[in-house]
């Protein structure tokens, strides 16, 4: 079907945590850079997951509303 | 047991090498590398009025949301706007979007995250109907009713007396 991905990766989203502190810069392909200057080391996932989070809240309270 | 039948739904092999290396937009470098770039792009997508329309329409006919996500998706992709895998990622978010949306303008709509869904589509049900009523038009021929033919009046023909000074005389004349 062509909709499983689509679905496979919203429920993989559901189901994710990311709330727990994540290791900054312990990766191995993790560039020096961040390393040395500790910056936070997001992953594109994690980006993805932190605004599929804020947009399911948004819908929750939108539909609270109604 | 069940054959394994040959499927005929994939591209024929070399497809993609009809065309020289970086001709195609997807083979080349994507416009945005960034998932954040990406959300953005297709939120400024949403909000131009047309699309958030013709998105509303697609819902209410009753396309699941998680196929409309995945087209737009793979439609960027072939645009070369974003790779696969940004794609994918963006995915869920993109369904979140199209679902808000649609809690927004209190339309109902279909997720598509029920598995196994069986049910019947709307989209079959009228096209079996429109078949059928093809074929019961096909079987039944139109009755065609007998044309009377109504006797032709033969119509008087006038025949004009020659006039002027070189006319023939007739019987009558001068």
């Amino acid at each position: 079907m062509i909709n499983n991905r689509a679905v496979d990766m919203y429920e993989k989203y559901i189901k994710m945590n990311f709330d727990k502190p994540m290791p900054k810069g312990k990766g191995l392909l993790t560039p020096m850079k961040i390393v040395k200057n500790k910056e936070a080391n997001e992953q594109p996932i994690q980006v993805a997951h932190r605004i599929f989070k804020t947009l399911v809240e948004a819908r929750k309270e939108l539909n609270g509303q109604n | 047991m069940d054959k394994i039948e040959p499927t005929f739904d994939a591209p024929i092999a070399g497809m993609s090498l009809t065309h020289e290396l970086g001709a195609r937009p997807w083979q080349s470098a994507a416009q945005y590398s960034n998932v954040d770039e990406v959300i953005q792009y297709y939120i400024e997508k949403f909000q131009i009025e047309d699309a958030e329309k013709s998105l509303l329409d697609v819902l209410e006919m009753g396309v699941p949301v998680s196929i409309i996500a995945n087209t737009l998706q793979l439609s960027s992709v072939m645009e070369g706007v974003h790779s696969i895998d940004t794609g994918l990622l963006v995915l869920p978010v993109l369904m979140e979007l199209i679902m808000y949306i649609g809690d927004k303008n209190k339309v109902k709509y279909d997720s598509g995250l029920k598995r196994g869904n069986t049910g019947v589509r709307s989209s079959l049900v009228a096209r079996a109907i429109k078949e059928f009523k093809e074929e019961k038009g096909k079987e039944e021929p139109v009755k065609e009713e007998p044309v009377k033919e109504e006797p032709v009046k033969e119509e008087q023909v006038m025949v004009e007396e020659p006039k002027g000074l070189m006319a023939r005389r007739t019987e009558s004349g001068i």
